[in-house]
């Protein structure tokens, strides 16, 4: 994130740099401002700004989205196999991958995994909510709002706050550890629960970390508060699940600020991908037409009611209502979540009696099968058609971040308009500030992203 | 992924993704050095941002890693980390992740480097999906090991 160099290594698809946007005014001919957003090895992820006599037209996030080759590369494979191979899309949320990917196979399949299992993934799940939620919170988004480059830069100033961000993800990887087998891309989940039950003793070796890492989620949670937001407003769909108890994170039926519930099953037919030119990712619409945004605040919007009493009342200290519009306070709703899912793991440690076996036996059949849990960053959904002795002929993985690219675009119009006048370092920065907010998986592990401003 | 009968306070770590390209050059090293020093701990992949915790107790790390520079692809680097930052640019993490240079630089400022800190590189070529590693690269990964086992016995 050194954000050094203006042009970065040219290879972001933007047009030359030109200028810098000085003459970005009204009818004032053409400039192309080049800017590398965030220092990477390649320039697959870009954001690209169009500015025709003063009126921001167009954004477009290129985004490059590694489920399309996943879902070619399942087809032919044992129904055994997504869990594991999915995990692989992503290296901050494999257990999402994981967990929606089980979900599907076990549905199409026409098992049912019984509680105490479902329990255990809730945990694992909770596991990820908060390694994530920590690297996002204070590595990533933290050094936004505080002015800092970076979290390195963060880091030699404020060495308590980005401790206390680690110590808060290494109580995620500690449940990642003793729940998956692995702190990243857990060994342990399989097609109808688990390959070895982590023994009580494991589990309740967890509780005084927890019980730390609850003192300093709630820490988190007032710290972040006290940061300056812009005033922005959202106004498009959410989406999120909803469990039928607790706050949704492993399981539930979506559910949408406009008043649509319905099951994993009905998501393709409430859902639509459509192609654009400008990225390979397929952008979601709800039928077809209205742009949604899923993640923290649709989730933290349709679900407030279901947060644990502390939870709850942190976040109202914290000043968020019944509901939060404004994705800069994202941050505020991740510190919540990461309160809730480190109560949900000692909740969850402390009822844990066992499990009759780590798993339930899967017999493959004929079928297609569909699954949607949480990911941190939002909804992700998978379908899975079977052929009888369990290959897979068809997959179909949407994930959070090409839900939310149409919304982000529409939001980022709104965000730059009133900022053009802004030098492009500082328009370059608050623009990154701004896509963070929605935490999107652009670029998973080799790629980075160059912001292009084209004034004509 | 540990061998056993470790010598202390010595660790070989991995960084990188089996499935993108020349990006997979830091596990396959590690697991090479595995056999290659069996009396040392490997772990043959480490998210970037696990690494500050899983060289806590160490004294002497070394990590695997693809790095550009605009070297020949496969080119080893032999990097010590702690006397200043990387000359090089490692694989990064995107806009959720961290890459292996902005962990080494959070780590010397939270003062949480190992006292001994090498990076083994492998000059990558390619990193798109599913790609496999460059033949290049691949040829060089048991160069890439046998300059790990020579850190770790002079180390």
């Amino acid at each position: 994130m050194s954000g050094s160099g203006a042009t970065g290594n040219g290879n972001g698809g933007g047009a030359p740099a030109t200028g810098n946007g000085s003459d970005g005014g009204a009818g004032s001919g053409r400039a192309t401002l080049h800017v590398p957003m965030l220092a990477r090895v390649e320039g697959e992820g870009a954001m690209h700004v169009l500015v025709e006599g003063g009126q921001v037209t167009e954004v477009e996030l290129r985004i490059f989205e590694p489920p399309r080759f996943f879902e070619a590369l399942l087809r032919g494979r044992s129904f055994t196999e997504p869990p594991d191979i999915t995990a692989r899309i992503c290296g901050i949320c494999p257990v999402a991958y994981q967990m929606s990917a089980c979900q599907a196979i076990e549905d199409a399949c026409g098992v049912t995994v019984p509680p105490p299992l479902l329990d255990l993934r809730r945990l694992l799940y909770c596991g990820e909510w908060i390694e994530s939620h920590a690297l996002h919170i204070y590595l990533l988004h933290a050094p936004d709002f505080l002015g800092y480059e970076s979290a390195m830069e963060l880091a030699r100033d404020r060495r308590d706050l980005v401790e206390r961000g680690l110590r808060l993800k290494k109580a995620g990887n500690a449940i990642m550890t003793v729940v998956g087998g692995r702190s990243i891309h857990p060994v342990n989940v399989r097609v109808g629960g688990f390959y070895r039950l982590p023994t009580a003793e494991e589990l309740s070796g967890l509780r005084a970390t927890l019980t730390d890492a609850l003192a300093d989620a709630l820490a988190t949670v007032e710290t972040v508060a006290g940061f300056d937001f812009p005033d922005f407003t959202q106004d498009c769909e959410y989406v999120s699940l909803r469990p039928a108890h607790g706050y949704p994170i492993e399981a539930g039926q979506v559910v949408t600020s406009g008043g649509l519930s319905f099951p994993a099953a009905e998501f393709d037919a409430h859902v639509t991908e459509e192609h654009v030119a400008h990225s390979n990712a397929l952008h979601a619409r709800l039928h077809g037409t209205d742009p949604y945004l899923t993640g923290p605040l649709a989730r933290y919007s349709l679900n407030s009611a279901a947060l644990s009493p502390l939870a709850a009342e942190a976040a109202r200290a914290a000043g968020l209502g019944a509901v939060c519009r404004n994705p800069f306070r994202s941050i505020i709703v991740r510190a919540v979540e990461a309160t809730y899912a480190v109560e949900e793991a000692l909740r969850i440690i402390g009822a844990w009696a066992g499990a009759a076996a780590p798993s339930v036996p899967v017999e493959p059949r004929a079928g297609t099968g569909y699954g949607v849990t949480e990911a941190p960053r939002g909804v992700l959904y998978h379908r899975y058609r079977l052929a009888a002795d369990g290959t897979i002929t068809d997959a179909r993985i949407v994930p959070p971040t090409s839900q939310n690219q149409v919304s982000i675009e529409h939001d980022l119009r709104a965000f730059v308009q009133p900022r053009l006048g802004l030098p492009p370092d500082e328009l370059t920065r608050q623009c990154e500030q701004a896509i963070r907010n929605y935490d999107p998986c652009i670029s998973c592990a080799t790629h980075f992203l160059d912001l292009t401003v084209e004034h004509r | 992924m540990t061998t056993g009968n470790h010598r202390a306070g010595v660790l070989v770590l991995g960084v990188g993704r089996g499935d993108r390209g020349d990006d997979a050059a830091g596990p396959a090293v590690a697991e090479r050095a595995m056999e290659l020093v069996p009396d040392v701990t490997v772990v043959a992949r480490v998210e970037p941002a696990g690494l500050i915790d899983a060289w806590a107790d160490a004294g002497l790390v070394v990590v695997t890693d693809a790095v550009r520079s605009g070297q020949p692809p496969g080119t080893v680097h032999v990097l010590h980390a702690c006397h200043g930052p990387l000359p090089v640019r490692t694989g990064a993490g995107g806009t959720h992740g961290l890459g292996l240079a902005e962990v080494i630089e959070l780590g010397r400022a939270l003062r949480r480097l190992p006292p001994e800190l090498v990076v083994v590189g492998v000059e990558a070529q390619q990193s798109g999906p599913g790609e496999p590693m460059s033949p290049q690269v691949r040829a060089c990964v048991e160069l890439a090991a046998k300059a790990v086992a020579e850190v770790v016995r002079t180390g």
